[in-house]
């Protein structure tokens, strides 16, 4: 049960954060300090704990390592940060996820390997988890905690076949690690005096390089790279790369899909470009919830400013449903980028209407209703004057739950509002992430329980429109510059510049990478600066969880979902594009199951190819005479049953487990967790339909039409 | 056992009396310094003579000092403090020496503290500003036993992401050449110890550094409760 925030937002997991310095060592740059300050800049992904960990770069020395929870200025003082010295770090800071906060799940993971101690810290949840952790158990390696950080350093402490016992080869560990793995993780990975840095090859989560420079507030700059070189105090990498202003850093560039990248005191060096498998997407798939919501507005992803991005987004919006209104305003304050473009293209004014205070913070209470809605109005006022008999658009980025929207919409309403219309800068959410974003139950998910057209009502709007995948796709791919790439990335990443064309009226451009440089050429190189080239090939986003497309194969579980609105199957191309053989199958309904949406559900199911890649004891269509039993739930982790029996693996929970107690019998009885709380069982004789997984069990018992169970499967 | 009262000896002289320089003879007066020939009385009224060396520079204002030694902290932005030292050779002891900037007071310097930025910026080339740290500038003897020079210490910190302390030049008089150093606070003992024994030609480091060092070192073993420093706010960083 994710614990309610106090905003009706998706949340990400964390950031990763990695510093080396460049000069000689023992280095006057106080990297604890550098590192503590970067991931203040990325506090924005997690607040729940903090973790760094440096070194003095000597293999046999200890790591220093220190995590809290918290804030990072809570965790870190200087008092701990001076105790932090080292001449390299990484450092980590997260959200928090199902469970309890454990100061031990918090990152950097520190292990001790055959080639000295490694301290690894990513961002981003493995797909492919569940396989990865069999086959790492079946190697006989004890796994402690059900992170995906432990399968990572599992996965890279186990040597290569091609190494020597002198040294370890990281960059070959990382790249077997990323062809056993497709999906989603940026790592950054500290041994002795080396940080590596990668990206998965789908590129889902952001990563990004930086230098720390000198400042140079001296008249005129540097006239060519070497001294460039000469000015550089050491290097950085970040998931976003909003933190480099606060550290007097610039951006390099990002670390590309697939890629290895090694940074020692010298500078970055590419390793090594990991391609994506065959199945699954040939494009990357770059989260595009990264644009809408999650990444700070100063950030700059494939050489775009996010903040651009959102706002030619809101122009989007405006183009696709335009309203009639008096003020277009929005929800402080990540919206306020698409407001702007949509006020600006619909050509009526901008006002503000709702004041935020910024002192409410997370809170983890579990509330009733009443109490939701309580905490909502105490996070914003309105501001009566400009709301008092106008028709006013609000345009959010993105709707999750709707509990938040609709207290806004009913304090605009006593407000004096006559008219409030509600435009969302992004598509409905439908579907899972798989790859770290922590979305809510299905059941939740506004855009799943109520459909587009009852949505107003339901909220209370008097119009809601939503921004559709082609126009977010759009809006987002506008502003990347897709030509050939044009630096050589190993020598470029070694100078860490990037060449640019010769300016076309003919006279030699500044080629400095200074922002900000008095160079005459200033305003130009400016936007020059932000812009790096990325092939065709390499341009793509995630948009899974709004078509329900997924870039990549998932693992052995597999949800077909119903949809009230679209009747149609959409995971029939994930099942066409699996990799493994499927051990289960997750059926999984909008409505309370029967034996004719079932029959449907499966019936498409049975048509298609890759059934026939199933074991045979799991080939449904052979079975519809006698519907078994299906375990519905919003999960992963969920197998189903087979024929007229319950097997131990089947994880359930019961519809409207709400009390504790329900779902620890539920996970006693199965073992495993289970994540939402939304199910309902079909007795596989005689379809009744049953809340509770006991209630189940004890109507198995005495069924008027059970058959003596057999122990063996069909 | 009983002791008789009378057979306690005191512990302090009764009869003891200070004591007294009677004259001062100029021995041999050089460019920068004189040889003295002192006689004086010892406590127990003998005449004695002591030889010893005074500067001639030595401003003739009540509370002038001879010199003045500058305890500077450069202070950047993400970067650990660092105190700045200089390394030059000095003839008397045939080798190089790493000490703090010093110099000697000038008739054109109005007080202890315009010796001290005047000092660091002719040998370091960087722009200070006095702290309030130990600002008595009490006299202190450089060497007791051979010299009459006394010595100020002067507490200084840099700004060292001020534009003009970047990338500064030094402003050495003819025939001067001194190398500037600079230790990060936190490990100058072990630094310093470094700094000796890695250096290609014999160093040694002046005693009033080494003791400053040392002194760093034991205020974090010995634990003893620290005033609070006066300028705290400025010179806090990570250390």
């Amino acid at each position: 049960m994710t614990s309610y925030d106090h905003d009706d937002k998706f949340h990400d997991e964390c950031g990763v954060f990695a510093c080396i310095a460049s000069d000689s060592w023992p280095t006057e740059l106080d990297v604890a300090n550098i590192i503590s300050l970067g991931l203040v800049g990325l506090q924005h992904r997690g607040q729940e704990s903090a973790g760094i960990v440096t070194s003095s770069g000597n293999v046999g020395e200890r790591l220093k390592i220190h995590k809290g929870m918290g804030l990072v200025s809570h965790a870190f003082t200087p008092h701990v940060l001076s105790q932090l010295n080292g001449n390299l770090g990484i450092g980590h800071t997260r959200y928090s996820t199902h469970g309890v906060s454990e100061l031990s799940n918090c990152q950097p993971f520190v292990v001790d390997t055959q080639h000295g101690r490694i301290a690894v810290a990513h961002n981003g949840e493995l797909v492919n988890k569940g396989s990865l952790r069999k086959e790492i158990l079946n190697r006989g390696v004890g796994l402690s905690t059900g992170s995906d950080s432990e399968l990572i350093t599992q996965i890279l402490c186990h040597p290569l076949d091609s190494e020597s016992k002198n040294g370890g080869n990281w960059p070959g560990r990382l790249k077997n690690l990323m062809q056993q793995t497709p999906s989603a993780y940026s790592l950054v990975l500290l041994h002795g005096d080396t940080i590596y840095a990668a990206r998965d090859p789908y590129g889902n989560r952001p990563l990004c390089i930086g230098r720390l420079v000198v400042h140079s507030g001296v008249e005129g700059h540097c006239s060519n790279h070497h001294d460039r070189h000469e000015m550089t105090e050491g290097w950085v990498v970040t998931s976003e790369s909003c933190v480099f202003q606060s550290l007097g850093a610039e951006l390099v560039r990002e670390v590309l899909p697939g890629e290895i990248v090694k940074i020692t005191k010298n500078g970055p060096m590419s390793m090594e470009k990991v391609p994506r498998p065959d199945k699954g997407s040939r494009y990357p798939a770059f989260c595009v919830f990264e644009y809408v919501y999650f990444a700070r507005p100063d950030s700059i992803f494939e050489g775009q400013m996010v903040y651009n991005v959102r706002r030619r987004c809101g122009e989007q919006l405006a183009k696709e449903s335009p309203v009639e209104a008096d003020i277009i305003s929005t929800v402080p304050e990540s919206a306020t980028p698409a407001a702007f473009g949509f006020a600006k293209e619909i050509g009526i004014p901008y006002d503000e209407v709702l004041a935020k205070n910024r002192y409410i913070g997370r809170t983890f209470i579990q509330p009733s209703t009443r109490l939701r809605k309580l905490a909502v109005a105490k996070k914003f006022g309105v501001l009566r004057e400009n709301v008092q008999g106008k028709r006013i658009v609000v345009v959010d980025d993105s709707i999750v739950r709707g509990n938040t929207m609709s207290s806004i919409i009913r304090m605009l309403k006593e407000g004096g509002a006559t008219e409030v219309h509600i435009r969302i800068a992004s598509p409905p959410v439908r579907n899972p992430c798989y790859m770290g974003i922590n979305i809510p139950t299905k059941q939740e998910l506004l855009a799943n329980r109520i459909s587009v057209a009852e949505t107003a009502k339901y909220l209370g709007a008097d119009s809601v429109a939503y921004l559709t995948v082609e126009g977010l796709l759009k809006s987002v791919r506008a502003g990347i510059d897709t030509k050939e790439i044009l630096y050589d990335d190993e020598e470029d990443l070694q100078r860490g510049t990037v060449q640019r064309e010769p300016v076309e009226n003919g006279s030699s451009g500044c080629q400095c990478n200074l922002s900000g440089c008095s160079c005459k050429e200033t305003k130009k190189n400016q936007d020059m600066q932000s812009r790096q080239r990325i092939h065709l090939s390499e341009v793509g986003h995630c948009v899974a969880c709004l078509t329900g497309e997924y870039p990549v194969p998932l693992d052995w579980y597999l949800d077909i979902s119903y949809t009230r609105e679209h009747h149609q199957f959409i995971t029939e191309s994930i099942l066409n594009s699996m990799e493994c053989l499927p051990v289960g199958l997750l059926v999984e309904l909008d409505t309370q199951p029967t034996t004719e949406n079932l029959k449907q559900a499966l019936g498409s199911l049975a048509s298609c190819k890759a059934m026939d890649k199933m074991p045979k004891r799991a080939r449904i269509p052979s079975m519809l005479s006698q519907l078994k039993t299906y375990a519905i739930c919003w999960l992963r982790h969920v197998v189903y049953m087979e024929d007229g029996w319950i097997p131990k693996e089947l994880i359930y929970g019961t519809q409207q487990l709400e009390t504790q107690k329900r779902k620890r019998k539920a996970v006693k009885q199965t073992g495993l967790h289970c994540q939402s709380s939304h199910a309902t069982f079909i007795c596989s004789w005689c379809q009744k339909g049953c809340h509770s997984s006991t209630g189940l069990v004890s109507h198995n018992r005495h069924c008027s039409q059970s058959r003596p169970r057999s122990g063996k499967t069909s | 056992m009983n002791m008789d009262a009378n057979e306690i000896k005191p512990c302090v002289k009764d009869n003891f009396s200070k004591s007294v320089i009677n004259n001062v003879e100029v021995v041999h007066h050089g460019n920068w310094l004189d040889t003295l020939a002192i006689n004086y009385t010892d406590p127990l009224g003998n005449s004695r003579q002591w030889e010893a060396v005074s500067c001639t520079t030595k401003p003739k204002r009540q509370d002038a000092v001879d010199s003045v030694e500058v305890i500077a902290l450069l202070k950047r932005n993400l970067h650990h403090n660092c105190i700045v030292l200089v390394k030059q050779f000095r003839p008397p002891l045939g080798c190089y020496s790493i000490e703090l900037p010093a110099g000697l007071c000038d008739e054109s310097d109005l007080n202890v503290e315009a010796t001290a930025l005047r000092e660091l910026y002719e040998e370091t080339g960087y722009m200070g500003k006095v702290t309030k740290m130990a600002k008595n500038y009490q006299p202190t003897s450089l060497d007791p036993s051979t010299q009459s020079s006394c010595i100020s210490n002067v507490h200084v910190l840099i700004d060292g992401d001020d534009p003009k302390n970047i990338d500064c030049a030094q402003h050495l008089d003819e025939g001067e050449f001194v190398e500037v150093l600079l230790v990060p606070v936190r490990n100058l003992l072990h630094r310093l110890n470094e700094l000796v024994t890695g250096a290609p030609e014999k160093t040694i480091v002046d005693s009033r550094l080494y003791a400053l060092a040392t002194g760093l070192e034991m205020g974090l073993t010995l634990n003893t409760k620290c005033k609070p420093l006066e300028d705290e706010s400025t010179l806090q960083s990570s250390t």
